[in-house]
């Protein structure tokens, strides 16, 4: 019962994120932790479909509801408001007895991740349905992307990926071919403030997103309001951009911002940045 | 779920309750005073011994911000009544008053006889405060209380703030003393939280109590010599603790001591709505209907018989014919009771005609499980026998009723389940009662000399044949005889209608789709009477009567839209054979085995979704209906817009299905040897059994809880296992997973074989007690085999007994959890391990043991491990308990389902390894336990598919869907996917957590919000509070 398990995890999992593993081509690659997988999700594209999300993220967003994905290594959380103060702590998710303790990111071979997206196989083509891969950022391990990817299209199962578009050229040429339907942010229209406020520039974003137009790609682009940062005059030249790329009615979809995730930056020991939601003081 | 009303139905809606009523007096107290022409004030002490002393100074009563505040206070004050010495008037023994209050009334002001008062208030959540709101009969001066007869509609304590009562006062008659029927209570309610409306709704037959909206309480209004046909006047007041409740000094009297009333109003019904003598009119009169139903059904369920004087009086002439006629002949048997009360019925039966409804089938017997149903007499006077005649050993009574109270088995009878039986419609609609007749008539004449036993049978058959023919005509001099007071309009064209229906229908075969719907009830209700036998379902119109139906409109018989008025008559009657907005809570509280069968293939083998399917749900959502519960077929190949149907409906609030699968339960009919015909003509039954109408009767409500045996063997208790005749194998010791496994299913299927071994021994020695005989000629091979259904005359496959392993998705759990714990990751032995469950997972060590249990895999998870091990229980105890008889020559059909044993019986099984605590809830039928779901229902739906389904009968998953997620094309998709998996039946509900916990909130909105419990449907709001939270907490497991 020692936490034996844990430490040797914690190694196991440091070392698959940290040395790259080699890709089907032979070169290395990165290779994400996996954070979560959701299941019977209606949110994450058309029917219904099962969502893997990965751990890892080159954006540094202030509103991040996930933060727990943001960092590419293993996280270990404590919610206080769960902790029982057990004389020993274990700190380790399998006994933790009120789940106070949480362990974030688990490695995961592909097959088990195709494994389980087949699982529910009758769901999707029942509904029109597939599978999602989200984050994080799939795309900051774009060559294992690829990869899986590729490998739920050979499956007969129709891919939905929810990106930032924060990523090279070579990164959208691998996925297009086995992205069926695209799941963009568009975060801000402002440069400088897209910059403040998720850490990177829109340019790249922005020339991926023309790209994926020119390509014909099918297209449902998230545009986040966050109050008084990312709403009103900005909202709207994104959708004055987007409808001048010829992204418009159902292809835009604009999110409401919610700051559920403040007890996450607490448990995770980081600096809760999430601005106020509307209504919140 | 407004907008999903058919515009069609959304016509049939209009004048619902509000427009019966007519407002007739109100306070809305928005003035700064009492309105001293409505009300006046009782001063003093007064009555009970109560502690208050009421005035009628501002601080105790005043009018403000819109409400009547009535407001207790502490004071010094001296008695002016005081008389020294004074013992027999307590008001004037009282030196001092501590406490002061108000209370007021309309007396001489205002009174009413029937009608509807309603209240708003808030009442205060202090210890010994008993606001109430009340009436008091006018004429209490002349004839004095209790005579003057006295209603309330609200009681309140505040030392027990989650409950409302009302109650009725009176003086029988009878007795020559005072009378109340008991108060009704309501409880898990915060009335203290806020305003609540309470409402009485008070007619010459009952007062009806309601809390938000919610009927709680009924009370029946025949006796009282009359006090409740009188004026009664309304008091509001405010007492504060009395001698019979608490010391004086412990009443808790402060600033918020305070009764607020926002407002009271009184309502008269309008006449033209008022029940037979002034009959309805038009069609969419639905509220006349209920109101007209509610009165007759009894209240509660198993209360007791419908509320018609007739029919109780009845009722009893047959019973004093039956006890006359059995003190004057000795030696008699179960047939010869049972034919001298087919004769006594003939006499006695007294036909009941709805005045808004078009069917003739009322025996007021209530037809489901009330004991006071004539036919029922017979097993009252032939129970004897079980004794007298030595028929079951006490031993055998003493085994059976400890394991019962032990909660390892539940049956629905002593031996056998005597209250669900499979009807025989399909018969009746195609050759009538008559027809039957016939073929016993003629199976009489040619019955062999040496078989006396065999003509006894089928000559009381004969008589209880022509008693239906009797009963059947009566109902139509009965219509007769109404004609001749009743006009013009709907009531005489549906009188005209069973004058001569009831002529030939169901005697002869139906010929119209009216004749054809009436018969559902007929034969339902009528075996009901004459025979005592629970018939569990109504069958399956949409593919039976959908030639009759188009013959109708195609020859001008029919309108469409009196299709729709019949059909949406036919769900009411349902509907209100239950207190619908009753709180429900126990077992009795709501339940009828009344559902009704839509979709499926038809007996060639093409889907059913027709005009009438479409009806059916249409008028069932658009009514606003709980029950008939509706048993839904789909297979794979259901047309999409059918599956759409149901989701939409779910998607609504309405979750009243239980999905049946034919790709499963046709073929188990066809692997058995039944006719293609007949195995897809099979109908939803009770809660969630299929079977064969005309062809099967079944003994179908057994349960033995699994985990309760492995909960035992763990925490032994010696003299338990001694009374329930238990012999346990310890599993302390066990060496190997295997080894413990088997040692685990030893135990079980040791007390299953006992069990079987009982059943077979004494089931049979019901047919000495309780025969059928009119029932037994209605199923096929009934008359050919010239034996009661009770006696072995139908047999085989015809006549399997079921029996439901309660709980084993928790034994899964308990023997994976052990495996990962003890075997795979040898944490700890296995003793230790189990020391940690007999601990109750109390302390650090054990609680971390329990969390590794927890993430061991779990039924439903769709993993190997448990899927196997699910798997392997059902095909060993299928192998095992093959080849056993029951009673009636027939087999052992095993089934996974759980009624609301998983909330009672969990409360009293004992810690297990899958991480329950002592009390917790079981898993219910096929869904996985609720503490352990983490992969969500498509992981269930896949597990389920992997498992030999053929092995079993009727398993069933209770899954939710969160309707916050979820479209009703989704919900259609699940179904589909449910069909192709190949498991047997699923209960979905759709609903959200925020939408629950709203309705809990502001129950007033939610009143349409039906939920799928277990094996019935209830308005959400209707739960009691823990039920509402059961439902809720099924959301971990979506």
């Amino acid at each position: 019962m020692e936490n034996v398990t844990r430490k040797a995890f914690l190694a196991g999992a440091a070392s698959l994120a940290v040395a790259p593993l080699l890709g089907a081509d032979g070169r290395p690659r990165r290779t994400p932790l996996m954070l979560d997988v959701k299941r019977m999700a209606v949110h994450d594209g058309p029917g219904m479909r099962t969502t893997f999300f990965v751990k890892g993220c080159p954006l540094r967003c202030i509103w991040c509801h996930n933060p727990e994905s943001i960092d590419p290594k293993p996280q270990e959380a404590l919610f206080q408001h769960l902790c029982r103060h057990c004389a020993r702590c274990t700190r380790d998710e399998e006994t933790c007895p009120t789940r106070a303790y949480k362990l974030y990111g688990r490695p995961q071979t592909m097959d088990d991740i195709v494994a389980k997206a087949l699982e529910d196989k009758a769901f999707y083509d029942a509904s029109g349905g597939g599978v999602t891969l989200s984050g994080g950022e799939p795309l900051f391990f774009w060559e294992w992307a690829a990869e899986l990817l590729g490998r739920f299209k050979a499956a007969g199962l129709h891919t939905c990926l929810d990106t930032s578009l924060y990523a090279p050229p070579a990164a959208l040429e691998a996925l297009l071919p086995v992205v069926d339907m695209w799941l963009p942010d568009y975060k801000a229209h402002d440069d400088e403030r897209h910059q403040k406020y998720t850490g990177v520039s829109n340019r790249i974003v922005k020339r991926n997103l023309e790209r994926l137009v020119a390509a014909k790609a099918k297209l449902e682009v998230r545009c986040l309001a966050v109050p008084g940062l990312t709403d009103g005059a900005d909202l709207a030249a994104r959708h004055r951009y987007l409808a001048s790329l010829g992204i418009v009615g159902r292809q835009v979809v604009d999110l409401e911002y919610h700051a559920y995730a403040r007890s996450k930056y607490l448990a995770l020991g980081m600096e809760d940045t999430m601005p106020p939601e509307r209504g919140e003081r | 779920m407004k907008n999903l009303i058919s515009v069609a139905f959304a016509g049939l809606l209009a004048g619902g309750a509000s427009a019966d009523w007519q407002l007739v007096w109100s306070d809305e107290f928005n003035g700064t005073e009492l309105d001293s022409s409505k009300w006046g004030y009782e001063l003093g002490f007064v009555r009970n011994k109560e502690y208050q002393y009421y005035t009628n100074k501002t601080e105790n009563v005043r009018v403000e911000h819109g409400c009547l505040v009535l407001q207790g206070h502490r004071v010094q004050w001296k008695n002016p009544d005081f008389v020294p010495g004074q013992t027999n008037d307590w008001t004037r023994a009282r030196a001092d008053i501590a406490i002061t209050s108000g209370s007021v009334n309309t007396r001489e002001r205002f009174s009413f006889t029937h009608g509807r008062i309603e209240c708003r208030a808030k009442v205060p959540a202090r210890k010994g405060s008993w606001p109430a709101i009340w009436t008091l009969g006018a004429d209490i001066e002349e004839v004095g209380w209790p005579r003057c007869g006295e209603i309330d509609v609200l009681e309140f304590y505040g030392q027990t703030p989650d409950r409302v009562t009302c109650n009725v006062h009176g003086f029988s008659e009878t007795t020559g003393r005072y009378a109340s029927p008991g108060g009704c209570e309501l409880r898990d309610r915060t009335p203290t939280d806020g305003f609540h409306v309470y409402a009485l709704e008070w007619n010459e037959r009952e007062a009806v109590c309601f809390y938000d909206g919610v009927r709680y309480g009924a009370f029946p209004l025949g006796e009282y010599g009359g006090a409740f046909s009188r004026p009664h006047y309304i008091l509001l007041n405010l007492a504060l603790g009395a001698e019979w409740m608490m010391p004086e000094s412990e009443v808790e009297v402060d600033d918020g001591t305070c009764f607020e009333v926002d407002w009271i109003r009184v309502y008269r019904k309008a006449a033209a709505a008022s029940g037979r003598e002034a009959p309805a009119g038009g069609v969419s009169d639905y509220a006349a209907l209920r109101e007209e139903l509610r009165a007759f059904y009894p209240a509660a369920y198993c209360r007791g018989a419908c509320q018609a004087p007739e029919q109780a009086a009845s009722c009893k002439a047959i019973g004093d014919d039956l006890d006359a006629w059995a003190a004057a002949h000795l030696g008699f048997d179960a047939l010869d009771v049972r034919r001298e009360s087919y004769l006594a019925m003939r006499r006695h039966f007294v036909p009941f005609l709805f005045a808004n409804s078009p069917f003739y089938f009322e025996a007021g017997v209530n037809g489901g499980w009330s004991g006071a149903r004539p036919a029922r007499h017979v097993n009252r006077i032939c129970g004897r026998f079980y004794r007298e005649q030595g028929l079951i050993p006490q031993a055998a009574w003493d085994l059976l009723s400890a394991r019962s109270r032990e909660n390892l088995t539940l049956c629905c009878g002593p031996f056998v389940d005597d209250m669900h039986h499979v009807p025989p419609m399909r018969t009746i609609i195609r050759k009538g009662f008559r027809g039957v007749r016939d073929a016993v008539a003629a199976a009489l004449a040619n019955c062999p000399k040496d078989d006396p036993l065999g003509r006894k049978e089928l000559e009381t058959a004969l008589v209880g044949l022509d008693t239906v023919h009797a009963i059947q005509l009566k109902f139509a001099e009965e219509a007769e005889r109404c004609l001749k007071t009743v006009g013009a309009g709907e009531e005489r064209t549906r009188l005209l209608r069973i004058a001569a229906s009831a002529r030939r229908c169901p005697w002869e075969p139906p010929q119209t789709f009216f004749e054809a719907l009436n018969t559902l009830w007929f034969v339902r209700e009528i075996l009901g009477y004459v025979d005592g036998v629970n018939i569990f379902a109504l069958g399956r119109p949409d593919a039976w009567f959908i030639d009759l139906y188009r013959r109708d409109l195609a020859d001008g018989r029919l309108t469409e839209a009196e299709a729709r008025d019949l059909v949406a008559r036919f769900l009411i009657i349902a509907d209100c054979h239950e207190a619908d907005s009753a709180p429900v809570d126990s077992y009795d509280d709501q339940e009828a085995e009344i559902p009704l069968t839509l979709g499926g293939c038809d007996e060639k083998g093409a889907f059913v979704y027709n005009e009438l399917t479409r009806m059916f749900l249409d008028a069932h959502l658009a009514c606003g209906c709980v029950y008939p519960k509706l048993h839904v077929r789909v297979d794979a190949n259901s047309p999409q817009a059918y599956l759409d149907h149901i989701g939409r409906q779910l998607m609504a609030g309405h979750a009243v299905f239980t999905v049946f699968n034919d790709r499963r339960l046709v073929r188990q009919f066809l692997d058995e040897g039944f006719a293609p015909e007949d195995a897809r003509n099979y109908i939803g039954c009770g809660c969630w059994n299929g079977y064969i109408d005309s062809c099967q009767d079944v003994d179908g409500a057994n349960y033995v809880s699994l985990v309760k045996i492995l909960a035992l063997t763990i925490h032994r208790d010696p003299e338990v296992e001694r009374r329930c005749g238990l012999v346990l194998d310890p599993i302390d010791g066990a060496r190997s997973f295997e080894e413990l496994r088997d040692t685990v299913y030893r135990n079980y299927m040791r007390f299953f074989r006992s069990l079987m071994s009982e059943y077979t021994r004494y089931g049979r020695t019901s047919a000495k007690v309780f025969p059928h005989p009119v029932y037994t000629m209605c199923l096929e091979g009934g008359v050919e085999s010239r034996r009661d259904t009770t006696d072995g005359g139908i047999t085989g496959r015809q006549r399997p007994k079921e029996i439901t392993l309660g709980f084993v998705g928790n034994v899964v759990d308990s023997l994976c959890a052990i495996d990962q714990v003890c075997f795979r990751d040898r944490v700890c032995t296995v003793r230790e391990f189990l020391d940690a469950v007999r601990a109750n997972w109390k302390g650090e060590k054990n609680q971390r043991l329990r969390m590794l249990a927890m993430n061991a895999p779990y039924w439903g998870d769709n993993s190997d491990r448990s899927t196997s091990l699910m798997a392997w229980f059902m095909k060993r105890t299928h192998e095992d308990v093959d080849g056993f008889a029951t009673d009636q020559g027939g087999a052992y059909r095993l089934a996974i389902f759980t009624y609301r044993e998983f909330m009672y019986w969990g409360a009293k099984t004992k810690a297990t390894p899958d991480g329950r605590y002592d009390g917790d809830r079981l898993a219910q039928g096929f869904s996985p336990s609720e503490f352990r779901c983490k992969e969500g229902a498509t992981a269930v739906m896949n597990a389920i598919g992997r498992l030999p389904n053929e092995c079993l009968y009727q398993c069933n998953a209770n899954l939710t869907f969160d309707a916050s997620a979820m479209t009703p094309e989704l919900m259609g998709a699940i179904l589909r996917v449910f069909a192709e998996k190949g498991s047997h039946l699923m209960q979905p509900n759709c609903n959200s957590v925020e939408q629950l916990l709203d309705a809990q909130r502001h129950p007033e909105r939610h009143r349409d919000l039906i939920v799928r419990v277990c094996g019935f449907s209830a308005r959400f709001v209707s739960l009691s509070k823990r039920w509402q939270d059961e439902v809720i907490a099924r959301h971990r497991l979506k």
